[in-house]
């Protein structure tokens, strides 16, 4: 699997509370080889998540195009963006975005459910697997009842569910201890080695960074004079 | 695609406030079906219990209440028809059965009636008492079956008392004080259950009336009851039922006695009026029900709004996640169009219910038993209410699409 992305003058506005239009994002190029690592640092309000919801389709930018594998998602149409996305994007936010009423499985296999009336057996052998392999033990529990840890390892599972080329975590450890941050990297990491996938991480946390092929600083929406080039 | 597990997780974050609408649901169709199941119970039963009245003949008057006074039981003193009438009804040759009718005394509440044998078992219809026989000789009564006194009992009438309404199965003071205390009568047996108000009442032979009054027994020879009447002097009598011959010697008969201070009706001729009556009323009674509708459907239409807002962020981490519109849409629209078809469903038993249990009041009031009736049309609001429900329900679901998905991610 070699995942490659590249992003060309990219800019994006958003309308201030008064009236003002902000730029929040203005890079002129970016690239992304298949399989690495690639870390998103800044301070907040830097822009992180802006680019990495542009990076997953989540948001067009107002000028610029964004191609992964070839396809041009600043492009695609609206519901083609969302297909493209349940197919290729694992993505992972700081607040887990999980619904609190199912169970660790069942917010799994959430996004089976959007294209199968069944879940087959062996896709919920493999979710099962994948939760007993980020060392969630009662699969039956609703998830509002588990640890912030234990919650962003089911939302990893999700993410990972479809072995998507590409994973975009958007501060996946900013809310976790030491620990349970170390267990949701380790989890990633694996995956994306094992699976030759793409990994964006926007963080700040040096130690997240720190396993990154390279980090992008981001600054008031640009990377920093000199980092890409550096890295 | 499986919507379920979503709509599932919806109802429970919804907690109470799914309840709400499932009650509000249901009140609303329990309060329309009741009053239309209502109305046509009503309708069907009065008509049903006219069946055996094919044409009315009194003193001219009143027709609503000639109708009202035979066929229901109405207490009113309806004025009187010579009793020659009799005589030549008995021998008009366009007649196939006739029964006159003497209204105007009372046992323990329960009109007694004065008739024929013939409309005793209801123009041969009956062929025995449902318990003991029919009578067969002055003094013998038989009872309708929801008399509540026991063939073999002995009783005394007693002079109704105009516009006096007593209660079945209870002896008034004003009973106790007007009694023919003379007169003894024998329960000899109990007709079978015919639905109508006539189930309430206590049949004797007509001649037990006169007898009773002091005005002879219309026959020449004592001891003798029924058809042929044959006395020169025959009392007089407050109305005939006539079966007719056929199809146009009723309407001759009709227009025959009309006339000369005569009255003949087609009881439909007055229930059509009375319906349209009902039916105005049921109009008046519709609109202000739809008017009570649409004010429950706005606030259903509210709380779902208001319900599935809360549920946008949802709408927009499932997108986020890559869930397709048509999934996202339809975990809506299910998710409210089971709340709403949960309320349709309890509200149309509540109002069959409902509708039963006026249905046994009502019965009790006037002896009509009202068969219940359900009509698909009954359905057609509750319907109405589930398809405009359920499609509000997809406002929310659609506005989680106009948001840019990185701004719902964040503000919501």
């Amino acid at each position: 699997m070699s995942f490659h992305g590249t992003l060309h003058s990219l800019v994006h506005e958003a309308l201030q509370p008064d009236g003002q239009r902000l730029r929040i994002l203005d890079i002129p190029h970016l690239s992304f080889a298949g399989g690495e690592r690639v870390g998103i640092s800044g301070p907040s309000g830097s822009g992180k998540t802006s680019l990495l919801h542009c990076l997953a389709g989540l948001v067009i930018p107002d000028h610029g195009e964004i191609v992964w594998d070839q396809i041009p998602i600043t492009r695609l149409e609206a519901s083609a963006c969302d297909a493209w996305r349940l197919r290729h994007v694992g993505l992972i936010f700081q607040d887990f975005q999980l619904i609190p009423e199912l169970s660790v499985i069942e917010n799994i296999l959430l996004t089976t459910c959007f294209s199968q009336w069944r879940v087959g057996q062996e896709a919920r052998l493999q979710a099962h697997r994948q939760a007993e392999a980020l060392g969630l033990p009662d699969r039956d529990q609703p998830v509002s009842t588990l640890s912030r840890g234990e919650q962003q390892r089911v939302a990893v599972a999700r993410a990972l569910r479809h072995n998507p080329p590409l994973i975009l975590a958007d501060e996946p450890t900013a809310s976790l201890d030491r620990a349970n941050a170390d267990k949701v990297m380790r989890a990633l990491l694996a995956y994306a080695d094992t699976q030759r996938a793409t990994l964006v991480v926007a963080s700040h946390d040096p130690a997240v960074l720190a396993l990154m092929d390279r980090v992008i600083p981001l600054a008031n929406g640009r990377v920093q004079a000199g980092a890409e080039e550096a890295s | 695609m499986n919507p379920f597990v979503m709509v599932k997780a919806d109802y429970r974050a919804m907690h109470g406030s799914a309840w709400a609408i499932v009650f509000l649901v249901a009140c609303a169709v329990a309060i329309g079906v009741a009053l239309s199941a209502q109305e046509k119970a009503v309708r069907q039963s009065a008509t049903y219990a006219a069946a055996d009245f094919d044409l009315v003949v009194g003193a001219a008057g009143s027709a609503t209440q000639l109708v009202m006074t035979t066929i229901y039981l109405q207490p009113d003193a309806l004025p009187l028809l010579p009793g020659q009438t009799l005589k030549s009804l008995q021998t008009d040759p366009r007649i196939k059965a006739f029964a006159p009718m003497a209204f105007g005394d009372v046992v323990a509440g329960y009109p007694l009636i004065g008739t024929t044998k013939e409309f005793v078992t209801r123009w041969g219809r009956f062929s025995a008492a449902a318990e003991g026989r029919f009578f067969a000789a002055e003094n013998e009564a038989v009872i309708g079956s929801g008399v509540k006194l026991q063939v073999g009992q002995d009783i005394t009438p007693a002079h109704a008392v105009a516009g006096e309404q007593s209660r079945l199965g209870e002896i008034s003071p004003q009973e106790q004080a007007h009694r023919h205390a003379h007169v003894h009568l024998t329960i000899v047996g109990r007709l079978p259950q015919t639905g109508t108000p006539w189930d309430n009442a206590i049949l004797i032979p007509i001649e037990s009336v006169w007898e009773t009054h002091g005005l002879g027994n219309g026959h020449q020879t004592d001891g003798i009851i029924g058809p042929p009447f044959d006395a020169d002097d025959i009392p007089p009598i407050p109305a005939f039922v006539v079966k007719p011959a056929s199809i146009s010697h009723a309407y001759q008969l009709r227009g025959d006695y009309r006339k000369n201070n005569f009255m003949a009706l087609f009881p439909a001729e007055i229930l059509v009026t009375l319906y349209q009556a009902m039916g105005d009323v049921r109009d008046v009674l519709l609109v202000a029900t739809v008017l009570n509708g649409v004010l429950i459907l706005a606030a259903i239409i509210l709380l779902v709004l208001a319900i599935f807002s809360l549920r946008r962020k949802r709408y927009v981490v499932l997108r986020a996640l890559g869930a397709p519109a048509l999934y996202i849409g339809l975990v809506a629209w299910l998710g409210a169009f089971g709340l709403i078809a949960a309320g349709c469903v309890v509200g149309l038993f509540l109002g069959w219910g409902l509708t039963a249990l006026v249905s046994m009041w009502l019965s009790a009031q006037t002896g009509l038993a009202l068969v219940l009736i359900f009509d698909w049309l009954q359905i057609g609001p509750a319907l109405f209410m589930l398809l405009s429900g359920s499609l509000f329900a997809l406002v929310p679901a659609w506005l989680s699409y106009r948001l840019p998905l990185h701004e719902g991610l964040r503000q919501l």
